[in-house]
């Protein structure tokens, strides 16, 4: 299926819009789509009241939908670069330790009991870090064939030093303090992020979208077979060292500010490459809307189902399991 | 005769596994050239070497009469196109997505295929009949079409040298022969084609010359007639065969 460029993409953020403003009227004192405009206006034009709704929405609200919004859309779009880049459908950023390595890294600086920006900067420098471990890795390791699945089982490899990291920390930290926010962070929770957090961690996620959208056409050749992408006039180490460094930062930064929100990086972009094949000019900016809609949707879920919020990990992952079940029946053709 | 593609004293294989060594060949434009030998003798790797994905353990080629080390990947992509055996794990790209791609050498490392481009992958789809299923995934078409599609991308490339790695594994009968003369045509309008190939017979329908390899060596060049000998394929496929004749032309069987 092929689908124009422009106007469908306009046609996703207008939906994306219609989301949000819903998302922001839901809640424990319930809005109407009209107050979340009304107050969305106040913050835009600076003239603000103090009335309740533009408390609950401006205060409240936003900077957890922002947060949503951040989250899904660096998560998928860093899971399509790496399914594409890897040539594996299904490879997510755990794939190379990423996750698991800005996990550790959080942790640590919770664990030393750091203020947040300290959290995001070590949840950076360790997911930086394990790819970079991993990549090294693969290099020392791999003979004259099959860099990927050297890289992709370092990555493994990794992802289990960091998770055991983890677990050694969880073990050690103060039960009555750190651990609580340990494991709340592990969870993963979109709760307590504060525009503190979103300034930090917008930048970071620009900073890794922006060469994937403008290599939006080359990240294509990418999918062949090593040997055809260099006879094409490919530097493909290169261009994968870039793309790889790209997605990392956009993970990386975000893990810090929600934890470990699994499931995205791996089933949005399948569904995107349903509905707008696998070209990846036309995969990335469905990626970036339906992974914003999907974390924005669920996060939204989970604070208002029932009248305790759930922690967006859990309820992501009762959702993201069946709906992965059925990208994987329904997706045979989306992979030969 | 024109000589595009060429190396003398060529050794090839990786540095603590060589794979051949001395192997002199050289490839002319306007000709299809036929590369034969056994499993394992070194045809992949010899391959590899002429795109410049590997580098030479020994010698060195020269494309144009330039050393290939001194092109840069693009500038090598201008000139050589390579067409892989068709494998799987592509992603459902569009028939013309895939074919698109050969354009890559022609844009910076930003710049995405614009109608120019476009026209050029077209063109090469419609030259190989493929024109009615460029819009369908490449993943879902038959064999022969995928290989056809491969070549395409070759075409688009627009190079005067294109490399062919068994274009007729895994192909029926007829998709053989009609990828084969399209193999010859493209070598009829200027280009230099290289192929590798199992089959004796093809070569001896389609080949202008031929090059044949034994562990690593070169052990015959030539026409296709005066090389490809009962003694000749007796020795390089370990196994009696002898060349028979079927309405005046030559045709390899067990002997």
């Amino acid at each position: 299926m092929r689908l124009a460029g422009i106007p469908w993409f306009a046609a996703g953020l207008a939906g994306l819009f219609v989301l949000f403003c819903l998302a922001a009227a839901t809640g424990q004192y319930p809005l109407s789509v009209g107050d979340v405009l009304g107050a969305l206006w106040q913050g835009i034009s600076g003239a603000r009241g103090d009335d309740a709704a533009a408390t609950v929405v401006l205060d409240i609200r936003l900077p957890r939908l922002a947060a949503a919004l951040l989250v899904g859309l660096a998560l998928a779009a860093s899971g399509a670069t790496y399914q594409t880049v890897f040539r594996n459908p299904l490879v997510a950023p755990d794939i190379l330790g990423v996750s698991a390595g800005a996990g550790l890294g959080a942790v640590f600086a919770i664990f030393l009991s750091l203020p947040v920006a300290m959290i995001q900067a070590f949840a950076f420098v360790f997911g930086l870090g394990a790819v970079a471990i991993v990549y090294g890795m693969a290099k020392v390791v791999r003979g004259a064939h099959e860099p990927i699945l050297v890289l992709v089982l370092a990555g493994v490899v990794i992802g289990a030093v960091m998770g055991a990291g983890i677990s050694a920390l969880t073990y050690l930290a103060d039960p009555y303090d750190q651990l609580p926010a340990i494991t709340f962070w592990l969870m993963g929770s979109l709760a307590g992020v504060t525009y503190d957090d979103l300034m930090a961690a917008w930048p970071a996620v620009a900073l890794g979208l922006l060469p994937l959208a403008a290599l939006r056409w080359r990240v294509n050749l990418m999918a062949l077979s090593e040997d055809e992408a260099r006879a094409l006039g490919v530097d493909t180490a290169r261009l994968r060292v870039g793309l790889v460094v790209a997605a990392t930062l956009m993970t990386s930064s975000v893990v810090a500010i929600s934890g470990t929100v699994g499931w995205v990086g791996l089933i949005i972009p399948h569904m995107a490459r349903f509905i707008v094949g696998p070209e990846f000019s036309r995969l990335l900016p469905a990626t970036v809307l339906i992974g914003a809609a999907y974390v924005l949707a669920v996060d939204t879920l989970a604070r208002s189902l029932v009248a305790v919020e759930i922690p967006i990990g859990i309820l992501n992952a009762f959702i993201g399991a069946p709906l992965f079940l059925w990208v994987l029946a329904r997706a045979r053709r989306s992979w030969s | 005769m024109v000589v595009r593609l060429q190396a003398q004293g060529l050794g090839i294989g990786y540095p603590d596994t060589p794979v051949g060594r001395g192997l002199d060949v050289e490839f002319q434009a306007d000709r299809i050239t036929m590369l034969l030998g056994p499993n394992g003798c070194g045809k992949t790797t010899l391959f590899r070497t002429l795109l410049g994905l590997l580098l030479p353990q020994a010698g060195e080629v020269t494309l144009d009469g330039a050393p290939l080390a001194g092109f840069s990947r693009a500038e090598a992509a201008r000139r050589l196109a390579y067409v892989p055996q068709v494998a799987q794990g592509y992603f459902p790209y569009a028939v013309l997505d895939v074919v698109l791609m050969g354009r890559a050498p022609f844009l910076g490392t930003f710049e995405r295929p614009g109608p120019a481009d476009r026209e050029i992958a077209m063109a090469a789809l419609r030259d190989l009949g493929l024109i009615d299923i460029a819009e369908r995934p490449f993943t879902a078409i038959s064999g022969g079409q995928r290989q056809l599609a491969l070549i395409a991308r070759g075409l688009a490339q627009d190079a005067p040298i294109l490399i062919m790695d068994e274009p007729t594994a895994n192909l029926d009968y007829g998709n053989q022969h009609r990828i084969l003369a399209r193999c010859r045509e493209l070598a009829r309008n200027g280009r230099a084609v290289i192929v590798s190939t199992h089959s004796p017979d093809h070569a001896l329908a389609y080949a202008d010359r031929v090059v044949v390899m034994k562990a690593g060596a070169v052990v015959g060049a030539g026409g296709a007639e005066d090389v490809l000998t009962a003694e000749t394929l007796s020795h390089v496929y370990d196994m009696p065969i002898r060349v028979a004749e079927v309405g005046g032309r030559p045709v390899i069987a067990p002997a």
